[in-house]
């Protein structure tokens, strides 16, 4: 930051205007997206005024009156509030470690392989993100089902075990749900990584190789190294969807089953279940602002982390 | 993430409608506003006592009023566009624009307007409505059923059917089809805001529907239960028990019995449930005390007797996590009987529903509940630029036969046909697969009263259906609705702890015993006591406004 200052003072003004010419088709090129984040992103904001408010369609958002922090009430009213918090944070860190573990693992195994499998590989472990998360659960549940499950009928019942009925014993589910998403989060999460390792100057690899490096000492000391800002970028943006739970993974794949509530029982399938009925916008919008917020909070948290231990690193 | 999305959507949306929305609407509403108050002379007044006299069917309550509304219309050369939303369960039919087309030639015609439908699946029309009226998208006549009448009575979505004499003036086929008290079932703290349909406002509790073709193969001899005309079997729990077990020996691979847990409670118990589960009342005839129903006797025995059926392996190990709707898994093959609330017609309905003749028995006596009225009202938009319009257009469908023929049972020759003996069946080439509108909500629609009556009915259905709503035992409760909004926080830890016991119990997975106690202690950490009294508190004070002791 402080180097582009001081690069930026000593331009003349003619060659900063040659530079600002030079980057237009750059900042054309960016509109779209600009546009769609500001459509999407930016507009919505005055919204949040709802989560404050006492919503009478009649009055309109803004003639509604205020309603303070009543809202908020029902996310902290019960003991749930800790069960809810508990497991979104516990999950999405679980998940943000596995994956990231495997993500990385499976980058480079796939850079290491010749071109025409590398494709294969890659669209066949990319295949389970394009799936919407209600077909995942019924995949899930052909293998789940305690009647016609392939588990319990052919891979239990050849060991000459009892079935289990999956979707009323919880203990299983931490496993499974971190399984679930890593598999279909796995081949989204390598294409970055992937994209990243490809990058790379391969002449380190090859100076490596010279010096006879082997390939575990290569990945170690050249891949893995390199590879470092990537992952502590999309840890960083990870961490900031920290309070944020994937509603299709934590409400379709346990198929809403009650007796799997405490184990599967997020922040938005809390305000889900407790807002189906009610269809209060209000109390929903709160949520939002809530998570929203604490995310906020831990994104900032975190990448004052980083600054402090890496400051190359760090996204801001 | 899909909620962040949508939240985010939904005040985009919200923004963009309340930006757009006050710049015409005010000077638009306050045009009609006037319009209103000339037209409701003293012309209209004597028109009105006359229409009284005239019988249901005929009533169209066409007030001076009314007649001028549609002059004006006419001589302007405008035609409005009414949107009228409901759901059915299988989403948009293939034929809607047609009926829509069909349904906008008698309005305009009657009225000078167009109608356009809009049906979506029950699974989605709550969050699609709540998006809607939210959004300020148009939408002038809805259904309130599923989306909950008190929800939208709270946020404010709801005309006040009554501001400017609004169904005075232009809704008197829509009283004249309702008693009073009936009217008055939509009433929130005095104001109307909703209109009930025409349809089975008490229901028979615990009516379980098996195939006649099983109930004959294991020889059940179920014609001679049948009491003169009548459609349902009334039985008991051990001859229902036997027939199980008998069930059970034949086919030992299908599953015998499954219910849909979310009508549970409210179709196998003869109790009253004013709003919501979480606080009900017990002896609804006699006493207006609010009881929890966890606790109560009848609870106990439903899941003890759920569990019971379980352990003899009557339960699919799979029923938790179900989501075909019962009659789809008897047409399947995998499911031989399940629950239903039973009312005039039910045997041809559930017939038509499974693909077989079904046999009707029922356990329960037939009860009348406190939201008889109000659980699927008719509603008028806040939000609607021409109010008159749009109660013109459901008075409309409360008196016209055609029209409410139309919206029950489709086109003429393409989807139905006469029979010749007065019912309609399938049109040539057509079944309930490939019918472009069969919906099978007839019970949703306005008033179905006066449409024709499906093959297999008796002619006199209606007339049958009336006296099944007058005999059942009522709840003194009848009328009242509980506004939760102050105690929302509560409802949704309640809500939560619910549904995490719900169908492991009243499935019969866990045993009573040991699983109701523990509901019963999460619920009153959540906050169910306080619930409880802020319903009682609301009771009293309803009743104390109605009169009922």
């Amino acid at each position: 930051m402080a180097q582009q200052k001081k690069i930026k003072q000593k331009l003349s003004p003619e060659k900063r205007k040659s530079l600002l010419k030079r980057s237009i088709p750059i900042y054309i090129m960016a509109l779209p997206g600009l546009i769609y984040m500001f459509i999407n992103n930016y507009m919505p904001m005055p919204g949040i005024i709802l989560a404050f408010k006492n919503y009478k369609a009649k009055y309109g958002i803004y003639g509604s009156k205020w309603a303070g922090l009543k809202n908020f009430k029902y996310l902290f009213s019960t003991q749930d509030a800790f069960i809810i918090t508990r497991n979104t944070i516990c999950y999405n860190l679980v998940f943000i470690i596995v994956n990231t573990v495997f993500a990385i693992l499976i980058a480079i195994i796939l850079s290491e392989l010749t071109h025409k499998i590398k494709k294969v590989y890659q669209s066949v472990i990319l295949l389970p993100y394009l799936l919407s998360a209600v077909i995942v659960s019924y995949l899930v549940f052909a293998f789940l089902s305690a009647e016609n499950g392939f588990i319990n009928n052919s891979i239990l019942g050849a060991l000459g075990k009892d079935p289990v009925s999956w979707y009323q014993e919880k203990q299983y589910w931490p496993f499974i749900l971190v399984f679930v998403n890593l598999w279909k989060g796995i081949g989204y999460n390598c294409i970055i990584y992937l994209s990243t390792i490809i990058g790379f100057d391969r002449s380190y690899y090859e100076a490596a190789a010279i010096d006879g490096a082997s390939k575990w000492q290569q990945i170690k000391s050249i891949t893995l190294p390199l590879l470092r800002p990537t992952v502590i970028m999309l840890t960083l943006m990870a961490i900031g969807r920290i309070f944020y739970s994937d509603f299709g993974l934590f409400y379709q794949v346990p198929q809403n089953s009650g007796a799997l509530l405490s184990v599967t029982n997020t922040i938005d399938t809390y305000v889900y279940r407790g807002l189906i009925e009610l269809g209060d916008i209000t109390m929903s919008a709160a949520a939002g602002v809530y998570q929203s917020i604490v995310g906020f909070i831990l994104v900032m948290a975190a990448n004052i982390a980083v600054r402090k231990l890496d400051p190359d690193s760090a996204l801001f | 993430m899909k909620r962040k999305l949508m939240a985010l959507l939904l005040s985009g949306a919200m923004v963009c409608g309340a930006l757009s929305g006050c710049g015409q609407g005010g000077a638009e509403k306050a045009d009609t506003a006037t319009e209103q108050s000339e037209d409701a002379g003293a012309e209209d007044a004597a028109n009105s006592s006359e229409d009284a006299g005239e019988s249901t069917a005929e009533a169209t309550g066409d007030s001076a009023a009314a007649e001028e509304a549609i002059q004006a219309r006419k001589d302007s050369g405008e035609t409005p566009t009414v949107v009228i939303a409901y759901m059915n369960f299988a989403g948009s039919p293939a034929g809607i624009d047609r009926i829509s087309e069909k349904l906008s030639e008698i309005t305009e015609e009657k009225l000078g307007v167009k109608v356009e439908l809009q049906i979506m699946d029950a699974a989605s029309y709550s969050q699609n409505m709540n998006l809607m009226l939210a959004s300020g998208e148009q939408v002038d006549l809805f259904n309130a059923v599923s989306v909950g009448f008190m929800p939208c009575v709270n946020k404010g979505y709801t005309l006040d059917l009554e501001e400017d004499d609004l169904i005075q003036n232009y809704g008197q086929g829509i009283l004249n089809a309702f008693r009073t008290n009936e009217i008055d079932g939509c009433r929130v703290s005095g104001t109307l805001y909703g209109t009930p349909v025409k349809k089975d406002d008490a229901a028979g509790k615990f009516g379980i529907s098996i195939p006649a073709a099983l109930l004959d193969e294991i020889g059940f001899d179920y014609n001679s239960l049948y009491k003169d005309g009548e459609e349902i079997i009334y039985s008991d729990f051990d001859t229902i028990e036997d027939i199980f077990t008998k069930l059970h020996e034949a086919h030992p691979e299908k599953t015998v019995f499954y219910m849909d847990v979310s009508s549970v409670v409210s179709q196998c118990l003869a109790i009253d449930i004013p709003s919501d589960n979480f606080g009900v009342l017990l002896n609804p005839t006699e006493s207006l005390e609010i009881e929890d129903l966890f606790e109560s006797d009848q609870y106990k025995e439903l899941c003890q007797r759920m569990y019971d059926w379980n352990q003899r392996g009557w339960i699919s190990p799979d029923a938790i996590t179900e989501t075909n709707a019962t009659t789809v898994q008897v047409k399947s093959g995998s499911l031989m009987a399940y629950k239903t609330a039973t009312k005039p017609g039910i045997k041809q309905q559930e017939s038509n529903l499974c693909g077989e003749d079904m046999i009707i028995f029922q356990l329960g006596p037939d009860f009348k509940g406190s939201s008889a009225y109000n659980t699927m009202p008719w509603c008028i938009n806040q939000n609607t630029d021409d109010p008159v319009a749009a109660m013109q257009v459901l008075n409309l469908l409360y008196t016209d036969p055609d029209a409410s023929t139309l919206i029950c049972w489709g086109e003429e020759g393409v989807e139905w046909k006469e029979t010749g003996d007065g019912h309609i069946t399938y049109a040539d080439g057509i079944d309930a697969n490939n019918s472009e509108y069969f919906n099978n909500v007839n019970w949703e629609m306005p008033n179905q009263f006066i449409a024709k009556i499906w093959e297999g009915n008796e002619l006199t259905i209606w007339d049958r259906m009336q006296e099944f709503n007058d005999n059942a035992t009522a709840s003194k409760a009848m009328g009242f609705t509980f506004d939760n909004s102050d105690v929302s926080a509560e409802y949704t830890a309640l809500a939560n702890v619910y549904s995490e016991y719900q169908s492991q119990l009243e499935l019969g997975f866990i045993n009573p015993e040991e699983g109701l106690p523990e509901l019963v202690n999460r619920l009153k950490e959540a906050g169910l006591d306080d619930y409880m009294a802020a319903k009682q508190a609301a009771l009293d004070e309803w009743a104390a406004a109605n009169g009922v002791q």
